[in-house]
């Protein structure tokens, strides 16, 4: 398997920086892509480049669980992804006249998902505006005794998934935001406290809250499809 | 060994009730026996000795037993209840699993192992929210970030005491640990100004979903604020945190009561009185006297009950009007006498009106107030008023004599347990010494539990 060893070989001589860089690029794009499977990917890499991150810091075997669990975390995710993206594409779009007039607004749910399409323009200024964030908080708040690079990318990926939750209106979008701010936060948890436990519970955490973003956005997606008029 | 098995029962019985949720007849018997079971067994006596696990210690000190095996049996009374008006198969299951992890996390005593457990469990609660009811998936999202950053800053919280124990000299742990404390509990607890999400709990939840997020979460976050203070003090000092406490408290039942006036719903009244309530508590704690502590213990039970009294009956006249707002309630005491009384006494009781269960612990904790803070004491006497407001005017609607086509009736058993739960309410209420025939010694060791407060 000439491919697998060249990227192993590829992965493990990534440096810090390549890795922080990889982590800013995977979180825009998660931010930026408005189609809900495609963006699984970008959570999928984020957790690879994290478990790379962390992994040589504080166990090696480390890095396979991490990976394991962002594998699973997307594949509980991944039929909901693609279920909500079906069945937003064959709801109809609201009609320019509904919304002209007040009384036969569409319903509230699809008027949000009008309000909230800005466009990737809105959503790079978004981005822009949290790189400022975790920078700031980054020069002023340094954590005590955690390497400045893992404090870097925690706050980056905390302001980039806090900002994901703001800027959406769907909770599959917002369930991915609420993962890439808690992955931010294990980054610099897991290198205070190294304990396999710790590191167990992290874990249990993240695949619950996958099932719990699914649960509600397949919920959601339900009411939206009653709240339509046939 | 009784302490695994209180982690280990629901666990095992979510994973049963799971596997056989197409039938209902044998899953909700199951659900209820489990709970009532767990009960039982967190006030037996052998699970007072501590037990070491990998390494890290357990322990259920009598409070935290009560509060569980109150918890549980709150959840299984909701279910007997309302068992048929869940709206989701996966609902009893969700219940198990987390009253498992939150036994877990209250009997945990590493703080940190302590906050992922609850974590866990609080997610597993949220998932009860999850309907196809319009507005109910946004809620239970919004709900799922806001626990998760309320247990992201109690983690932050943990560790920063943690830390301060090894370097007290240094101020930045003392600063995150108090911060990230007072938003960690101010949210999980939903005082003001983070209330948001209680409300929209009550008015999209059905029965079982808002006894567990409107009451089992709060005592479940109040035993392990009694766990960490234990542990560690409160980094800003014992009268910052009374401050702090008497201030939200104060602003939390102020504005539940205000917002309560207005409400033509049973559901957003019960919303706003609970929240209304739950300022009360905190200021029964602030307040950091024996006397206190003791009333604020009881009140916490009678809201409890009031919360599942009103919830329960307000999912019986769901069934029977659809709805629950003025116009829909009109002649509803045709329909469904048991469950309009019900809704009365549980609303009546959780505004602290008298006659009811609530005032008999509200008049003490006013006792208490007013030797500390007595300017604010009758303005906090009128902000029964609000609640009761709403509930009254609902009253007078289910009441007005309105003849309603269709034969939709309550169902007379249900509906027969939620009135008996209320008639206990008006009986407390009426005379309070009722509570006398509880061992006393089992009473006084739940009060010495209260001492962690006080330091």
């Amino acid at each position: 398997m000439p491919f697998i060893d060249r990227l192993s070989t590829f992965v493990g001589n990534l440096s810090s920086g390549q890795i922080t860089l990889g982590l800013v690029l995977v979180s825009t794009l998660m931010l930026v892509v408005e189609e809900r499977r495609l963006s699984l990917l970008p959570l999928l890499v984020q957790y690879i480049l994290v478990a790379l991150m962390i992994g040589p810091r504080i166990y090696q075997p480390i890095v396979f669980v991490w990976i394991g669990l962002g594998a699973s975390i997307c594949l509980v995710l991944y039929p909901t992804a693609r279920h909500v993206q079906q069945g937003l594409r064959v709801l109809p779009p609201p009609s320019r006249e509904e919304s002209a007039i007040w009384h036969t607004q569409p319903a509230p749910a699809l008027r949000a998902i009008t309000l909230a399409s800005m466009g990737p323009v809105f959503r790079l200024v978004a981005v822009a505006a949290g790189g400022f964030v975790a920078y700031g908080l980054w020069r002023a708040y340094p954590m005590p005794g955690v390497p400045p690079e893992l404090t870097l990318t925690s706050y980056w990926l905390m302001a980039i998934g806090l900002l994901t939750t703001l800027t959406s209106v769907d909770p599959l979008r917002m369930g991915l935001g609420l993962l890439s701010l808690v992955n931010g936060f294990e980054i610099i948890y897991l290198f205070l406290e190294q304990s396999l436990l710790v590191l167990t519970l992290c874990g249990l955490v993240g695949i619950v809250m996958a099932l719990g973003i699914a649960a509600s956005a397949e919920s959601w997606l339900e009411s939206l499809q009653e709240e339509t008029p046939a | 060994m009784t302490l695994v098995i209180l982690v280990a029962l629901p666990l095992v019985a979510a994973l049963l009730v799971l596997l056989l949720r197409g039938l209902p007849i044998i899953a909700t018997p199951l659900t209820v026996v489990t709970l009532i079971a767990l009960a039982i067994l967190c006030l037996a006596p052998q699970q007072a000795e501590p037990l070491i696990l990998f390494g890290r210690s357990l322990e259920l000190l009598p409070l935290e037993a009560a509060g569980l095996a109150y918890c549980a049996a709150l959840l299984a009374l909701v279910i007997l209840c309302t068992g048929r008006l869940s709206s989701g198969s996966w609902s009893h299951s969700l219940a198990l699993l987390a009253m498992s992890f939150f036994a877990a996390a209250v009997m945990v005593r590493n703080t940190i192992l302590s906050g992922f457990l609850f974590e866990v469990g609080a997610v597993s609660a949220v998932m009860l929210l999850a309907s196809k009811r319009p507005g109910a998936a946004m809620t239970s999202m919004r709900l799922l970030i806001l626990l998760t950053l309320s247990g992201l800053l109690l983690l932050l919280a943990a560790w920063a005491l943690e830390s301060r124990a090894i370097t007290p000299d240094d101020p930045l742990f003392a600063n995150v640990g108090t911060v990230a404390l007072a938003l960690g509990f101010g949210i999980a607890l939903a005082l003001v100004p983070f209330h948001v999400w209680l409300p929209p709990v009550f008015h999209y939840g059905d029965p079982l979903a808002a006894v567990m997020l409107g009451v089992a979460l709060s005592i479940v976050v109040l035993l392990r604020l009694n766990v960490m203070l234990q542990v560690s003090m409160w980094p800003g000092g014992r009268e910052n945190l009374a401050a702090l406490l008497v201030g939200s408290g104060t602003l939390t039942v102020f504005l539940g009561s205000l917002m309560a006036i207005p409400q033509r719903t049973v559901t957003r009244a019960l919303a706003y009185a609970a929240l209304a309530d739950m300022g009360m508590v905190a200021i029964g704690l602030g307040l950091s006297t024996r006397l206190s502590f003791d009333v604020t213990l009881m009140h916490i039970a009678y809201r409890g009950l009031a919360i599942l009294v009103v919830s329960a009956s307000l999912g019986i006249l769901r069934q029977c009007l659809d709805a629950d707002d003025i116009g829909h309630l009109a002649g509803a005491v045709r329909r469904a006498p048991l469950a309009v009384m019900s809704m009365l006494i549980g609303g009546y009781s959780l505004a602290g009106m008298p006659l009811s269960a609530g005032f008999a612990s509200r008049v003490l904790l006013y006792k208490a107030f007013s030797s500390q803070y007595a300017p604010w004491t009758i303005a906090l006497v009128l902000c029964s008023f609000g609640p009761a407001w709403a509930f009254t005017r609902c009253g007078v609607a289910a009441l007005v004599s309105t003849p309603i086509p269709g034969g939709r009736r309550e169902p007379l058993l249900p509906a027969l347990l939620v009135f008996i739960l209320a008639l206990a309410l008006l009986a407390l209420g009426i005379y309070p010494n009722l509570l006398s025939l509880l061992p006393q010694e089992w009473l006084k060791s739940l009060s010495t539990s209260w001492l962690a407060w006080r330091g």
